[in-house]
């Protein structure tokens, strides 16, 4: 055999291998995630077989310039709002759902540029359709 | 002093050049903060190497010392796998381990790159070692290079670790070219799954114990990796875990670095070898970028729920850069569109698909 056909050779049975492979570890992941699955404990307040129990939920109040439109000269619009929730993000884990509302009647922009940057994954989650539902909630 | 101004005038063509060389990764380490913590090293080693007479390499230089303790014995290489390990989290694989198939799909650049170099004139062991750089992961690349082709060891280094660090250059022309606006706007639903502590720990142990058992050589480099890992998430070594990513890390890549530098004297690589070896380097991350796209197209042929393709060209070991590079694409596409979660998922997954592949590397070649 040439060196090129062997190289083929190695390159077939290489790429077969690192398929089948990594194939099997996800196999078995998937079978290990389900086989160690964590129980979740009955969160206080709810009754065994009752209601299913309420999301927790913060509600992030901001205000300043950070959330008016013609804020460039203090940072980004959204910039106080990002930052406060990012910090209470990290803290609380992913279980929570995030209300955010200006003090103000304003922030439109400002929490809309603040989905895109601060906090992506979890305001996917809530929706920014939602998020502005709360713009004037408190 | 006036023998060192005469010695200092033997500088040769080949020693200004490598000067230059030197003077380049300075630039792409300081100016343009590319894989700072080696390029340096190993500019800096390039530039002790090429001094006339230099008392850092030869028979007693230090660096020649460190090259035969460190990189003959593959010791280095093998102990920036125990850091490595430390600083992964599979956490994104773990939860989503169906991106397991895009980490072995962006290993196609590899095997693609031994074929290209074996038509190009390069001995088997040597094409193994030149398109093992596709596998986006420079100890992988430094560990196969020191086993099978030790002379071309530098060249191989700079290719792998510089096209890593070019990865936000190199793969957006490749998807764009591969992929339609719209598949690029495709949005993949992420499942926030809890994966326990006891999956975590059984996690790298199982690795260890499948690829050593379908590839025994590769316990070096699977083993250390999952030593690494599992040292992080065991619980109850936080003093070893952080020394690993970070004292362990620090010290064996400054070793490394400037080791590797010191093997670049221009006699040996000034050749048309060395520019060789840095075409298809670059020809390896566009294999890999275009393999992982091209895969999670045909998957979309038979998938209900699509994937978005550009999370394919993410299954290459640059961690986290190329994730970020997909994730960013997908937003410059569509601002609402989060592709992180996925792209990082695949990204982990091409860290073990390339350790693997290497070690299968060394087990078929040999």
């Amino acid at each position: 055999m040439t060196t090129t056909q062997t190289a083929l050779l190695i390159s077939g049975i290489g790429m077969g291998t690192v398929f089948l492979v990594l194939g099997f570890f996800a196999v078995l992941i998937k079978l290990m995630v389900a086989a160690f699955a964590e129980k979740t404990a009955t969160p206080a307040g709810s009754e065994p077989g009752g209601d299913k129990p309420k999301a927790k939920e913060v509600k992030v109040m901001a205000g300043g310039s950070g959330l008016r439109d013609n804020s460039a000269q203090d940072g980004p619009p959204g910039h106080v709002v990002g930052a406060i929730s990012a910090v209470l993000a990290s803290y609380l884990g992913p279980d929570v759902r995030f209300r955010i509302a200006s003090i103000r009647p304003a922030g439109g922009s400002g929490m809309a540029t603040f989905s895109r940057w601060a906090l992506a994954g979890r305001l996917a989650q809530v929706g920014t359709r939602e998020l502005f539902g709360f713009r004037r909630g408190l | 002093m006036l023998e060192g101004l005469v010695m200092g005038m033997k500088l040769s063509l080949g020693n200004l050049i490598m000067f230059g060389v030197a003077g380049v990764l300075f630039w792409l380490a300081i100016r343009k903060d590319y894989e700072p913590m080696l390029l340096l090293p190993m500019g800096f080693g390039a530039l002790l190497a090429n001094i006339p007479f230099s008392s850092a390499i030869g028979e007693e230089g230090p660096l020649t010392v460190l090259y035969q303790a460190g990189i003959a014995t593959e010791l280095f290489p093998v102990l920036i796998f125990i850091a490595v390990g430390a600083m992964v989290d599979f956490g994104p694989l773990l939860r989503n381990p169906v991106m397991l198939v895009f980490g072995a799909a962006a290993q196609v650049g590899i095997f693609l790159t031994m074929l290209t170099a074996t038509q190009l004139g390069f001995t088997l062991k040597q094409a193994a070692s030149i398109g093992i750089i596709g596998a986006a992961d420079g100890p992988t690349s430094i560990y196969v290079a020191s086993i099978f082709a030790r002379e071309l060891l530098a060249p191989i280094s700079v290719a792998a670790y510089s096209y890593m660090a070019l990865v936000p250059i190199i793969q957006p022309p490749v998807i764009r070219l591969l992929t339609t606006p719209a598949e690029r706007r495709i949005r993949m639903d992420y499942k926030d799954l809890k994966v326990s502590r006891t999956v975590k720990i059984l996690f790298p142990i199982m690795v260890t114990v499948v690829a050593g058992i379908v590839a025994p050589i590769s316990v070096a480099l699977v083993g250390l990796l999952m030593f690494g890992n599992l040292i992080r998430e065991c619980g109850v070594l936080e003093r070893l875990s952080k020394a690993a990513q970070n004292e362990l890390a620090s010290l064996v890549t400054l070793l490394l670095g400037i080791t590797i530098g010191s093997t670049m004297v221009a006699s040996e690589f000034l050749t048309p070898t060395t520019l060789m070896i840095l075409g298809m380097g670059l020809v390896a991350f566009v294999f890999d970028t275009a393999g992982g796209v091209i895969f999670a197209k045909a998957l979309n042929l038979f998938l209900r729920t699509k994937v978005n393709p550009m999370v394919g060209a993410a299954g290459i070991s640059a961690f986290p850069m190329s994730a970020r590079v997909i994730h960013k694409m997908g937003m410059q596409e569509d601002p609402t569109n989060y592709l992180i979660m996925h792209a990082v998922g695949a990204n982990v997954a091409g860290q073990i698909g390339s350790i693997i592949a290497g070690g299968l590397i060394l087990a078929l070649v040999r």
